[in-house]
């Protein structure tokens, strides 16, 4: 059985593509393991099989998670938290080496089909702003947009609002998407 | 003190080797880096004694010529709308996509040690040095302002998907991804 709470840190730690015996080596599992984990399929290498199911497993986490929130708030409150920063965190990661590995491999383009429909949390964010008006629904997402730039880097960003000269620190710069809740 | 290419090398190295930098899914060998850049494996071989491999040593180095490209053209910027239209850009995203995807091979191969990055590269490209001090005395609204340039960014490397999503009109957002450029950097501003 693939873990991936096990398994995400390894994949993330790779440098390059690595073969099937490598890879069996590093998850410390067997062949027929994998070939038996659900929706592995004979042409696929490990790496491949693993990195795309791995990304799956975490959007759909992203996804199930904002599924249950009912505002735009809960959404900022979940990226400002250290549980949806660090899936978030996560989920971007592993997309962007899945993006890697079939800008290499054009063949498997199939592979980004295959993920679950909510690349940038796309279903439960149309949810959340389809019945905004216009002017509303542009403002939640530019918000929406900043956060998830400052979530995915916070250590970097926190130094930068830290510096002196900033009219603002990093906590003002985060509590300042509670406005007009 | 190993000896480094001029800056005219330098510039030759990074226009020459950044595509297949953004491609490669690993280290480049020094014969591949100097085949490509155009130099002799000598040369490469001189110019990246001290670093872990000659790998280490391109992408430090194009990083650095691409944020001080970037550092170039942010130093034009006169105000904070200024800088939010520069964002919308084609000289300007090319250059910001060439940071964001190079540099994020140097992260990966240095993890925690990426503090030695920056000084390699110099402290002083890291800050959005020129941004601070366009930005309104008034916390309130220079964090309005600095939000708008964190969104507008967000809008350069997602540019491809938000297009294709927001440019549905029945994917069921309430607005499209003109809208959305219009909004954060005023209708006039892509070109």
């Amino acid at each position: 059985m693939l873990k991936p709470n096990l398994a995400t840190p390894l994949i993330l730690s790779t440098s390059g593509f690595l073969g099937d015996h490598e890879m069996l080596s590093l998850l410390g599992m067997t062949k027929d393991q994998i070939e038996n984990c659900p929706g592995y399929t004979a042409d696929q290498s490990v790496y491949e099989f693993v990195l795309w199911k791995l990304t799956a497993h975490w959007v759909h986490t992203c996804d199930g998670t904002v599924a249950q929130f009912n505002t735009v708030h809960e959404l900022y409150d979940w990226f400002r938290s250290e549980e949806g920063g660090k899936i978030f965190q996560t989920t971007n990661a592993l997309t962007l080496k899945l993006n890697e590995y079939v800008g290499v491999h054009k063949d498997n383009r199939e592979l980004l089909m295959k993920l679950p429909e909510c690349l940038f949390l796309r279903p439960q964010l149309k949810r959340l702003l389809s019945n905004m008006t216009k002017e509303d629904g542009l403002s939640s997402f530019h918000k929406l947009m900043a956060l998830q730039t400052l979530m995915l880097a916070p250590e970097y960003w926190s130094v930068i609002c830290n510096q002196e000269g900033f009219p603002f620190n990093w906590d003002e710069l985060l509590n300042s998407f509670d406005d007009g809740r | 003190m190993t000896i480094q290419p001029s800056s005219e090398q330098l510039a030759i190295i990074a226009q020459k080797t950044s595509g297949i930098i953004e491609a490669a899914s690993g280290p480049l060998s020094i014969g591949e880096i100097a085949s490509v850049a155009g130099f002799t494996q000598a040369e490469v071989s001189d110019w990246s004694k001290g670093f872990i491999t000659p790998w280490h040593w391109l992408i430090v180095n194009v990083t650095k010529y691409w944020m001080q490209q970037m550092d170039s053209v942010e130093s034009r910027a006169t105000s904070v709308q200024d800088w939010i239209k520069m964002q919308g850009t084609e000289e300007y995203q090319n250059i910001f996509m060439k940071v964001f995807v190079i540099s994020r091979k140097l992260t990966a191969f240095h993890g925690e040690d990426g503090y030695k990055i920056a000084e390699l590269i110099g402290p002083e490209l890291f800050v959005q040095r020129h941004l601070t001090p366009l930005l309104d005395p008034d916390p309130k609204v220079a964090m309005e302002q600095y939000t708008r340039v964190l969104a507008s960014s967000f809008l350069i490397t997602g540019r491809g998907y938000f297009e294709n999503i927001l440019s549905n009109p029945h994917a069921g957002f309430p607005f499209t991804y003109r809208d959305i450029t219009s909004f954060l950097r005023g209708s006039d501003a892509e070109t």
